[in-house]
């Protein structure tokens, strides 16, 4: 890096990036010659979700001179308990849009390219090899394996952070001089063991938090200047409130960078479930068939109270899976009988179709129930859950979901 | 006593405790006492016998496998941190 310090190819800052980046430009270890590097360089963000919104913002303040954001979603309400970049006024907007209207607005000169697709195997390495600088702020186990296995092959660094409940991870993976993420994760956790954070939550705040020091460490990359975070990992517990630095180490057999680079093959990450398939599946267009022939068929709903608030299939009684498992325990430990509890409200001899928001959190109620002895040939999971439901919804205040009174 | 930093992922399995006091010589006498009765909490980082795939284990603050793996020997002060991954975004 440091060859480039008097290098002249760097391009020039006009007289008003120099007062627009005045306090970089006192700082002795950034100066003018860092500055230059920023607007000479390139970062693609991969997401403009919760963590993709601070790097946005903050690497289009910094002055970076080209900045590329990839996702193919459009700005949703529950978006907007954390993904700052994008607002009210930009709701049903790409969020590549509304991301880069806010960059542009802190930074007229930043060049920005909008990629409105998801990431796969088969546009990964053009995507990246445009750019300088990865950041990894997807919000799923495949595409962060995808975005690993392309910066491997390409030689970019790989700058990492995720987030779950109140838990941040942050670290850069640059394969030429370090560990890669499959070093440390080989394979993703089967699907019943990796939950999202639409499904486990997530503090609004804590992928600022992460987002910030991605950023951080991509201008560092971009300038040189500092230690990047290469063969250390943050680990940040908000509740807590701790910061730790922990030591990773390259595995020797790694699946993805202990061989030779131009052999590296992208694949897609499948998650599979490992625990297992306990009762029966249906499909959505089933289901829909069967209520429009009024059979009389138990449905619940076995999401959060928070989640019904957003709709649901109008005939489900909502009866939460944490209720549920509870109830069961109960009745495993002998301390009630069954009719004392929400299970009341399922009948033994009939058929009970249940549903989450993807299947899997149902799929653990099927199991549950089925260890509470009821009938796994009466259980139904609903195939890919409320995400993949296209029938009839009841919103919310237009039809109150049907719930029974709890046990006492 | 030796003392386990758990993941908010895991604390399900121990009343929401971040830290949880355990005995054992080596890490993976440390982790046995640790996962205890509970099947589910085992089979959450191990399959087998072998740590996970997603779960990685660090001795005062540095990967088990920099030292000697499940081997390493654990002495009262030391603290075992769990790993897990995580890919909310
Ligand atoms: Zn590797």
């Amino acid at each position: 890096m440091s060859a480039r310090l008097t290098d002249p190819a760097l391009p020039e800052l006009g007289a008003a990036e120099l007062r627009r980046f005045s306090r970089h430009l006192i700082l002795p270890e950034f100066g003018l010659e860092a500055q230059r590097r920023l607007k000479a360089g390139s970062a693609l963000l991969i997401g403009a979700g919760g963590l993709g919104s601070p790097t946005a913002l903050y690497l289009a303040a910094a002055g970076v001179g080209r900045i590329g954001l990839v996702d193919p979603d459009v700005v949703e309400e529950t978006n907007l308990q954390r993904q700052v970049a994008h607002g009210h006024s930009t709701l049903g907007r790409p969020k590549t849009e509304s991301a880069a209207a806010r960059m542009r607005d802190l930074n007229p000169d930043v060049v920005i390219e909008r990629h409105d697709v998801f990431l796969n195997v088969g546009n990964a390495l053009d995507l990246i090899a445009g750019y300088d600088v990865v950041i990894d702020g997807t919000d799923n186990f495949p595409t962060r394996y995808l975005v690993n296995d392309a910066c491997v092959k390409l030689g970019k660094p790989n700058v990492y952070g995720g987030v779950l409940r109140f838990d941040g991870q942050l670290s850069v993976f640059d394969a030429r001089r370090g560990p890669c993420y499959r070093c440390l994760f080989p394979e993703p956790p089967p699907s019943e063991l990796a939950p999202n954070c639409a499904e486990a939550g997530v503090l609004g705040v804590l992928p600022g938090v992460i987002g910030a020091l991605q950023a951080t460490e991509a201008i560092k990359l971009l300038t040189g200047i500092g230690q990047p975070m290469i063969g250390r990992m943050l680990v940040y517990d908000g509740l807590d409130l701790s910061f730790t630095s922990v030591d990773i180490a390259r595995a020797p057999a790694c699946p993805c960078c202990s061989g030779p680079r131009d052999e590296i093959e992208l694949r897609e990450t499948v998650m599979v479930c490992s625990a297992p398939q306990v009762g029966r599946s249906i499909e959505a267009d089933a289901l829909q068939a069967r209520l429009a022939g009024g059979e009389a068929l138990t449905l619940v709903d076995v999401r959060n109270p928070s989640e019904w608030l957003g709709g649901t299939i109008p005939q489900a009684l909502c009866l939460s899976k944490p209720a549920l498992t509870e109830a069961v325990d109960l009745v495993l430990s002998g301390g009630l009988r069954p009719e004392n509890t929400l299970l009341d409200a399922l009948p033994r001899d009939r058929e009970i179709v249940l549903y989450c928001q993807s299947g899997l959190r149902s799929a653990a109620v099927i199991r549950s129930l089925t260890a509470a002895g009821y009938d796994p040939s009466l259980l139904y999971n609903l195939e890919k859950g409320f995400a993949g439901w296209t029938g009839p919804r009841a919103e919310p205040g237009e039809a109150r979901p049907r719930q029974p009174a709890p046990a006492d | 006593m030796p003392v386990i930093l758990v993941p908010s992922s895991l604390r399900r399995y121990t009343d929401q405790q971040s830290r949880v006091a355990v005995t054992g010589e080596t890490v993976a006498g440390t982790l046995d006492n640790f996962v205890g009765q509970s099947s589910e909490l085992r089979n959450h980082i191990f399959n087998a016998g072998n740590l996970r795939s997603f779960i990685v284990v660090c001795k005062n603050g540095q990967d088990i496998r920099l030292l000697d793996g499940l081997a390493t020997p654990v002495a009262a002060n030391d603290e075992i941190r769990i790993l897990a991954s995580i890919a909310g975004g």
